[in-house]
């Protein structure tokens, strides 16, 4: 930990990753919230794996075709609003089945990445990065591309905080309310793919699912109140994501594999002292009755 | 005189081929408490959800208070016959009835002041002041209807519609209910629907009987044959609810189509 600690000072590098992880966190534990309160967690992982597509295209488009200005994080932006858009309106309008075009998205989007890889000489070697994330990567300018994103993503989410918990909670009562349903769904799943932009950055594709759940289930152990849930899931992200690139520094393990680790094992004891609050709580009810 | 619902030469099929309502007629004004009853798939929800305007008739017309259902929604409170909800779901019982003033309030940011005082006292008339923050999986089925029911009237309705009200309640808490529905109807328009044929002919005027198509009766017009023929079987009307140990009884007798 100490040597994390003098490394940081120093490495730019290492700053623009906790900062990266801790302005994820952010997107994560707000939007992860409505994911899962929504549960549309298997959405969120169609319109991750579709991002490999958009990267690859990027890659291809500036090493092949010259287009010099374009990043992997453009690519992967473009991607993840086309993929939200596809599954969004294909299930609204043509009522078609979610499940069978989130597949279709997921595997669509994987399969074009790896053929754009494979057209670009010299990327073969990144795909890992791309699937399982290195959050070392992340340059300064990244860094904007990414904040600007978690603005966006946060003041829309807080803004329309009253329709999505309707949505979320009861959506034919949101309707009769006068709730744009269907609009408020498009721009939930717009969040969604912006957030898994931003995880995709800290965790990589494979792992985007795990990291924007695992600590919104954990937190939802104890919060009472969605905004609460909010509140708890992204401290909580921030923590992981800090933790993921300590532990992991040191020996040199894939940072992304790490945090998950610590997430999953977040979430087992969330629920391990919530069973034993409730147990407790049990306990003493029976006592008081007794007496 | 003002209606509250004028229903119109109204046909609705949800696949375009059979009809679930036939040329409905129907009329409601806005001090009138009328009870809609009928066979399952009678059509008794779609005719709620026509009225919400969730549903676009194919033929005829609807208006609730002289407009389109859309354009008159926030004056129109709803109580579903239940809300398929996750228990996990994060929600205490103050942000389910204040959900009820989205479309009454800005359209975004926070909910006002004079929001949450609405919750107040909607909560506060349904006998759930202090339960506010209580989670709403926590609370029994009860109590839930009655949270479900502060949501409605935290809209400040015009018309109140409730579906099947007391089909999850247990017997001693319908008693409540009916209660509470008293001090509501005497100031709106009220629709109830319902197949519990002995707890609505106990404080009705009007029943709306319907099965595909509409009729009306005044309450004590209603007899056993116009009951048989809408339901198809036989029906025993009884009034119930006067003693809590005569609701096992009276539940036997009532309609359950």
């Amino acid at each position: 930990m100490a040597e994390f600690i003098q490394a940081l000072r120093v490495a730019p590098l290492l700053q623009y990753a906790l900062l990266t992880g801790l302005l994820a966190s952010v997107a994560c534990g707000v939007v992860g919230t409505y994911v899962v309160a929504r549960r549309i967690t298997y959405v969120a992982g169609g319109i991750a794996h579709c991002v490999l597509g958009g990267m690859g295209a990027a890659v291809y488009l500036r090493d092949v075709q010259g287009v010099t200005w374009l990043s992997p994080l453009h690519g992967a932006t473009a991607a993840a609003l086309l993929a939200a858009g596809i599954i969004g309106i294909v299930s609204l309008r043509f009522r078609q089945r979610e499940d069978t075009i989130i597949s279709a998205v997921w595997a669509t989007g994987m399969a074009v990445g790896v053929i754009f890889i494979a057209r670009t000489p010299g990327y073969q070697q990144d795909v890992m990065s791309y699937l399982f994330g290195n959050i070392l990567m992340v340059s300064g300018e990244d860094l904007w591309l990414i904040a600007a994103l978690d603005l966006v993503v946060v003041v829309v989410a807080a803004a329309f905080y009253r329709p999505f918990l309707a949505l979320c909670f009861d959506e034919e009562f949101a309707r009769t309310r006068g709730v744009r349903v269907e609009a408020f769904y498009l721009l939930l799943l717009v969040l969604t793919a912006l957030t898994v932009v931003l995880l995709v950055t800290v965790v990589g594709i494979v792992l985007v699912i795990a990291l924007l759940t695992l600590p919104v289930a954990a937190a939802g152990q104890f919060a009472r109140r969605l905004w609460v849930m909010m509140l708890l899931a992204t401290l909580l992200s921030m923590l992981l994501t800090s933790a993921g690139l300590a532990v992991s520094y040191a020996p040199d393990l894939p940072t992304g594999a790490v945090t998950i680790v610590l997430a999953a094992a977040a979430y087992g004891l969330a629920i391990s002292a919530k069973g034993i609050t409730r147990r407790m709580r049990r306990q003493r009810t029976r006592k008081a009755a007794v007496v | 005189m003002d209606h509250a619902v004028d229903i119109s030469g109204l046909s609705f099929s949800y696949d375009g081929l059979s009809n679930v309502l036939h040329d409905v007629d129907l009329q409601v004004t806005s001090d009138e408490t009328v009870a809609v009853v009928g066979p399952n798939g009678g059509g008794k929800t779609t005719l709620l959800k026509l009225l919400l305007g969730l549903l676009t008739p194919d033929r005829g017309s609807v208006r609730v208070l002289g407009r389109r259902p859309a354009q008159v929604r926030p004056q129109i409170g709803y109580v579903p016959q239940y809300v398929q909800f996750d228990p996990h779901f994060p929600v205490t019982a103050w942000d389910v009835v204040i959900m009820g003033r989205l479309g009454r309030t800005r359209g975004i940011g926070w909910y006002s002041r004079a929001d949450r005082r609405a919750t107040r006292d909607a909560l506060d008339r349904v006998g759930l002041d202090s339960a506010g923050s209580r989670p709403f999986a926590a609370l029994s089925g009860g109590q839930r209807q009655r949270v479900l029911i502060a949501r409605a009237l935290v809209t400040q309705p015009t018309l109140l519609l409730l579906d099947e009200p007391t089909a999850n309640l247990d017997v001693g808490v319908e008693k409540e209910f009916e209660d509470l529905l008293a001090g509501i109807e005497t100031q709106m328009a009220v629709m109830i629907v319902s197949h519990d044929i002995g707890f609505v002919a106990s404080r009705i005027s009007k029943v709306v009987c319907v099965n595909r198509e509409v009729a009306v009766h005044p309450t004590q017009q209603l007899s056993p044959q116009i009951l048989e023929a809408m339901y198809g079987q036989e029906v025993s009307l009884v009034h119930h609810h006067v003693h809590l140990d005569d609701e096992a009884s009276a539940r036997e007798g009532a309609a359950d189509g």
